[in-house]
């Protein structure tokens, strides 16, 4: 009886052993043999039965990981279709190409002035690809921002990776695009996709300006300075500056402190107003000697001007172009009626006017006054 | 006995979250699952509640016993078949459509049957345990798997990239009136309280169930969370272009200094575990409704050797989800899930009233002093010999 029972347990484990058998599958490869993408390019190729030019940058691990030591295996490929351009690729090397560790994208400028779609498509549909990963434009293409090698870099990629990603610099100038961000951007009514501009500098890379597009080109490239604004007005980045020159002397405030406030109403006459408040507390980096107890509330009133004028002259470059990256149509339609508010948006926006404020208050002048 | 009422409730809200629930109301987001939202709170919280004051008339019985004291034998038999389907169904439905989204997302080599094979055979084994090993069963997965569930979504709030205007955008379409499919969707969030049918077993003689007001407060938190943090991550227009939409919301999100910085893994390990946990308890509903049909079965809230009615019905239950996973996908898995949604409402809803109406003339106090007396007073779990008792009579039977 006893026997019988345990043989039957026993016979049930065994039972279960059989069934984890083909499971094992092929998916596992381990990690030696495996080659880590730590970055692919998509360019044009003007080649017109190849059209897509798929460049990966592949990681060899190195036991030494010294700035500048880091090795990278680069290859390229002229494809139809980006997935097919891959997949010729991983005949190219001898192991299995990894995309999980791919954070970086880089469109070149070309395809990004024809049509990012069907690249963006691509990159959300494959799951292996994190939806965290950020897209960016190379200038003049991606190919050699992916040939580049900074000199300060410990592993292949960090650089880009931390160029974007918020643990490294923080510059006001960069603006990250993610690839979820720039999905939902090119689907959502009310708030058009932008992109870094990625240029290749003598040790590594300049990243301070930011194309905005339509749903599917660059319309509009906006120059560094031109860049911050952006970036203060929509995300209130701090550690930024505003500049503006007083008796000669160029004056630079610190943002410490920055909070921008703004409404869209819709006037009796069917123009549509947009008014912008901009409240900008920061300590002064150059200035005039004494500038806080002589010259304080001029230097504010002056910084203030400047700040209007630019934001103004920005937002106007912006809607000339026909974009909405800042979203105000999404504001729109989230506090106006919602079915029809869309339309009336879209009718709204090329004659909007705006009307923009701000108060300035100088916290301190540094360590002299 | 309290907690693990709420456990069963907090499962079942978490696992929703992320199966079946967000696309169907992700898909009517401007024409009326706003509005469904809020009546399926309303309705939510009043069937929770009407159920939940039924089963506490009659502590230490299930529903099939509760059903045996009034209804003739036919009716009752009927009525627990229909009510093992459902829980069978329901579990098994998760189950399959967790196993698949596993296999795209994580293992796209692995025929997904055979990914199927292991997490059900995980399943045979946790749905054949006693209802009181599988409550301790639960209680640890849940206290495991909340926070790390609540920390993802605290973590999604708070994240710079939600995009606010895309919320209150889509939250102005509150004047569209609500659909039934969303409202079925919505109410499915509450449905915890369905594992008390079983368990309402192992409740003492004195028991009250406390702290009624978590129900309507953690289900509408749950129920606007996964309606509208996708919301934030996709906009109002991509997120209906996504096929698991959860998973990707996790995916937009980046722990950077976590051992894994994609939160995607982390929250598809939670959710296996949550998966496994609901199917395991649903399986084992399902099983007890089957044994119970027969009129000479003496359940057991706690025994030391496996029944082996349990491992055949168990079996079989696997055997069913293994074929399935041959003709479903993502399509007809949404399709199946759309018409089940409204479905199994109205059973419920059926249910929760049919059940006060039947235990409305037994005062509570009355109830109490019964029930210990009563035929099935091995109920209290904690008296184990109470259990070899039955256990004899079962082998009887």
């Amino acid at each position: 009886m006893s026997i019988y029972k345990i043989s039957a347990r026993f016979l049930c484990l065994l039972l279960a052993f059989v069934i984890l058998v083909p499971t094992t599958g092929c998916g596992f490869i381990d990690i030696d043999k495996r080659f880590f993408v730590v970055a692919i390019a998509i360019d044009k190729s003007g080649n017109e039965k190849k059209p897509y030019r798929v460049t990966i940058r592949l990681s060899i691990p190195s036991s030494k990981t010294e700035p500048g030591m880091e090795k990278s295996q680069i290859e390229t490929i002229d494809a139809k279709e980006i997935s097919e351009g891959l997949r010729i690729l991983k005949s190219h090397v001898d192991k299995e190409i990894d995309l999980g560790h791919c954070k970086v994208f880089v469109l070149g400028d070309e395809l990004a002035r024809d049509d990012i779609t069907s690249a963006t498509e691509w990159m959300i549909r494959r799951r292996d690809i994190q939806s965290s990963a950020f897209v960016a434009v190379g200038y003049p293409d991606g190919m050699s921002i992916l040939k580049k090698m900074p000199l300060s870099e410990r592993y292949s990629g960090n650089t880009l990776f931390l160029t974007f990603g918020s643990d490294g610099t923080k510059s006001s100038f960069i603006r990250p695009e993610k690839l979820f961000d720039l999905f939902r951007r090119i689907n959502e009514n009310g708030m058009d996709p932008y992109l870094p501009l990625i240029r290749v500098s003598k040790n590594g890379y300049e990243v301070d300006q930011l194309n905005l597009l339509d749903k599917k080109r660059i319309r509009l490239l906006l120059s560094p300075d031109e860049t911050q604004l952006f970036n203060q007005i929509d995300k209130e980045t701090i550690n930024s500056t505003f500049k503006t020159t007083y008796k000669d002397n160029s004056v630079m405030l610190a943002v410490t402190d920055l909070r921008v406030q703004y409404k869209i109403q819709r006037l009796p006459d069917g123009r549509g107003k947009l008014s912008m408040h901009i409240h900008i507390g920061g300590t002064i980096e150059e200035g005039p000697s004494d500038i806080l107890s002589l010259h304080s509330e001029e230097v504010e009133r002056k910084l203030g001007q400047d700040v209007e004028k630019n934001t103004i002259k920005l937002l106007k470059r912006i809607q000339r172009a026909g974009v909405d990256p800042l979203h105000f149509g999404l504001r729109y339609r989230a506090t106006h009626k919602s079915s029809t508010a869309f339309e009336e948006w879209q009718e709204l926006y090329p004659t909007l006017q705006f009307d923009v404020h701000s108060t300035v208050r100088i916290q301190s002048a540094g360590r002299i006054h | 006995m309290n907690r693990y009422f709420y456990y069963s409730f907090v499962m079942v809200a978490m696992l929703n979250l992320m199966l079946f629930v967000p696309s169907v109301l992700l898909s009517e987001r401007t024409t009326g699952a706003v509005s469904s939202m809020l009546v399926a709170i309303v309705v939510g919280t009043l069937t929770a509640y009407a159920a939940t004051s039924a089963l506490a008339r009659y502590p230490g019985r299930g529903v099939p016993e509760i059903l045996r004291l009034r209804l003739p034998e036919w009716i009752v038999k009927m009525i627990l078949a229909i009510y093992a389907f459902m829980f069978f169904f329901a579990s098994s439905f998760a189950l399959i459509a967790f196993t698949i989204l596993l296999n795209r997302v994580l293992t796209p080599d692995l025929p997904v049957w055979n990914l199927m094979l292991i997490l059900g055979v995980l399943c045979i084994y946790g749905s054949t345990r006693s209802s009181m090993t599988l409550l301790f069963m639960m209680e640890i997965t849940i206290l495991l798997l909340t926070p790390l569930v609540l920390f993802v979504l605290f973590k999604g709030f708070r994240s710079p990239d939600v995009a606010w205007n895309a919320i209150y955008a889509v939250a102005r379409y509150v004047n569209v009136p609500p659909t039934l499919s969303s409202i079925a969707a919505g109410t499915f969030i509450f449905t915890g309280y369905t594992n008390m049918a079983i368990f309402n077993r192992l409740n003492p003689p004195n028991f009250r169930l406390k702290g009624r007001w978590l129900i309507p407060l953690f289900g509408s938190g749950i129920l606007l969370t996964t309606f509208f943090l996708p919301i934030g991550y996709h906009g109002t227009m991509a997120v209906d272009r996504y096929t698991y939409v959860w998973a990707q919301t996790a995916d937009s999100m980046t722990m950077s200094f976590g051992f894994i910085e994609r939160v995607l893994f982390l929250f598809l390990l939670v959710y296996l575990g949550l998966t496994l946990l609901y199917t395991s308890v649903g399986w084992h509903q399902s099983i007890e409704f089957l044994r119970s049909m027969s009129k000479s079965y003496r359940f057991e809230v706690d025994f030391s050797k496996t029944p082996k009615a349990n491992w055949w019905i168990s079996c079989v239950f696997f055997g069913i989800c293994i074929a399935s996973m041959f003709v479903l996908n993502e399509q007809t898995n949404q399709i199946i899930a759309e018409r089940w949604l409204i479905f199994r409402m109205f059973v419920e809803l059926a249910t929760a009233i049919f059940l006060l109406v039947l235990t409305r003339k037994r005062p509570a106090a009355d109830a109490m002093g019964d029930s210990i007396g009563s035929t099935q007073g091995d109920a209290m779990g904690d008296s184990k010999g109470d259990s070899k008792k039955s256990a004899k009579g079962e082998a009887k039977a």
